[in-house]
């Protein structure tokens, strides 16, 4: 424990959290862009399998 | 306009990450033995392509053909496929003479030779209250409506919206294959519509919710009230019309074809359907077909009542012996 009660380094995950998020994905060197662009394409694609059947294809009462 | 080149290169990333992943997708995702309960008019397309430079033996039409109530394997098409996998079924949860004739169209503009065209006619579809009657399924209506004369166009009650929404998803489903087979993809991984109803299922097979409602949904005499109409058969009804139509195309295309008298459970509808009228309506379908060529089976009475599910869905020993019986009708 620090003199505020935080286990050691928790201020510093604080600090990126804060700052720079995606540098947890990234690293220090991967650009951003990329980082978003594949959180996007994965958020997208989550959609398309989760998503709820709006697209009742099925018409029929009875067959 | 610093932040905007961000932007768009995480864009470009996300659109090339899934273009990639939609090559893979088209490429690994299967071929089912038969099509989805609900199936994309992308993957009619998918499945209609993979039959090119093949000569299989077309099995089109319903539910019976589809093999409700029974899985893949155990279907009459299934075990038929296992022992010579030139059979491929095509029939699907919806179909009708109108459908069968869609299908066809589809098949033939595709470039597609069957061997043999295998179907099936159900006499309740020539109802005209029936839900199905002058509609295509709309996956097939999406893919066929294009190939469909202007006459028959006029006969038919379109499903599908036309909306901008609608033409947008349209647009969108045929460039990209993973949006477009959303539902069989859906289908695929959960055994139903999406993840939310898979959910349903469970906790109602737990709760008994489910026996209940099976139960409910028993088969009884008064539930088939209405479902058959005696009406003499003739031109002017849709689907007797769409007979002749299939005919006189597969006849053209010089393509042997067998029609199928669907199997009727006559006990359960003794008090509808065993009546001058019914029988009549049989011989005026099979002539309407045998006119053109098209081989006639008559399976209306072949089967006994403890092999079907309900008035035309056979058991799992009922699809064994219907696969003896398509067998044996083949080789004749």
């Amino acid at each position: 424990m620090d003199d505020q009660g935080d286990v050691p380094g928790a201020r510093d995950v604080r600090d990126v959290l804060r700052t720079d998020p995606l540098s947890i994905l990234a690293g220090p060197h991967m650009d951003r862009s990329i980082v978003v662009g594949a959180l996007i394409a994965l958020l997208v694609v989550a959609t398309i399998v989760f998503g709820p059947a709006s697209d009742s294809r099925f018409i029929y009462t009875d067959f | 306009m610093r932040a905007v080149i961000p932007i768009a290169r995480a864009l470009l990333v996300t659109i090339a990450l899934l273009a990639a992943l939609d090559l893979i997708f088209y490429i690994t995702f299967p071929h089912f033995e038969r099509l989805r309960y609900s199936f994309s008019a992308a993957y009619l397309r998918r499945e209609v392509a993979a039959l090119r430079g093949r000569s299989p033996i077309l099995v089109l039409g319903d539910s019976v053909l589809w093999g409700y109530g029974v899985s893949e394997r155990e279907s009459a098409v299934g075990i038929l496929n296992s022992h010579d996998p030139s059979w491929h079924n095509l029939a699907y949860v919806g179909g009708s003479p109108v459908n069968t004739l869609a299908m066809i169209r589809i098949l033939l503009a595709a470039g597609i030779r069957p061997r043999e065209i295998v179907f099936n006619v159900n006499q309740k579809q020539f109802n005209v209250e029936d839900s199905a009657y002058q509609k295509l399924y709309p996956s097939v209506e999406e893919v066929a409506w294009a190939l469909t004369p202007d006459l028959d166009r006029s006969a038919l009650v379109p499903v599908l919206e036309n909306t901008r929404d609608a033409r947008i998803d349209r647009a969108l489903s045929t460039v990209w294959q993973m949006y477009g087979m959303r539902s069989d993809l859906r289908d695929a991984l959960f055994g139903t519509s999406d993840a939310a109803h898979a959910i349903q299922e469970v906790v109602e097979s737990a709760s008994g919710a489910k026996r209940d409602t099976d139960t409910e949904h028993r088969p009884t005499p008064d539930k088939f009230e209405g479902t058959y109409d005696l009406t003499p058969l003739a031109k002017g009804n849709v689907n007797f019309d769409a007979l002749a139509e299939i005919g006189a195309i597969l006849q053209r295309e010089h393509i042997s074809a067998v029609a199928i008298l669907t199997p009727t459970n006559h006990r359960l509808l003794h008090d509808y359907i065993d009546v001058p009228d019914y029988r009549q309506n049989l011989e005026r379908t099979r002539f309407q077909l045998q006119r053109y060529g098209v081989r006639v089976l008559n399976l209306d009475e072949r089967f006994p009542a403890n092999d079907f599910i309900d008035n035309d869905h056979l058991t799992t020993l009922g699809n064994a012996a219907f696969a003896s019986v398509l067998v044996r009708s083949m080789t004749q």
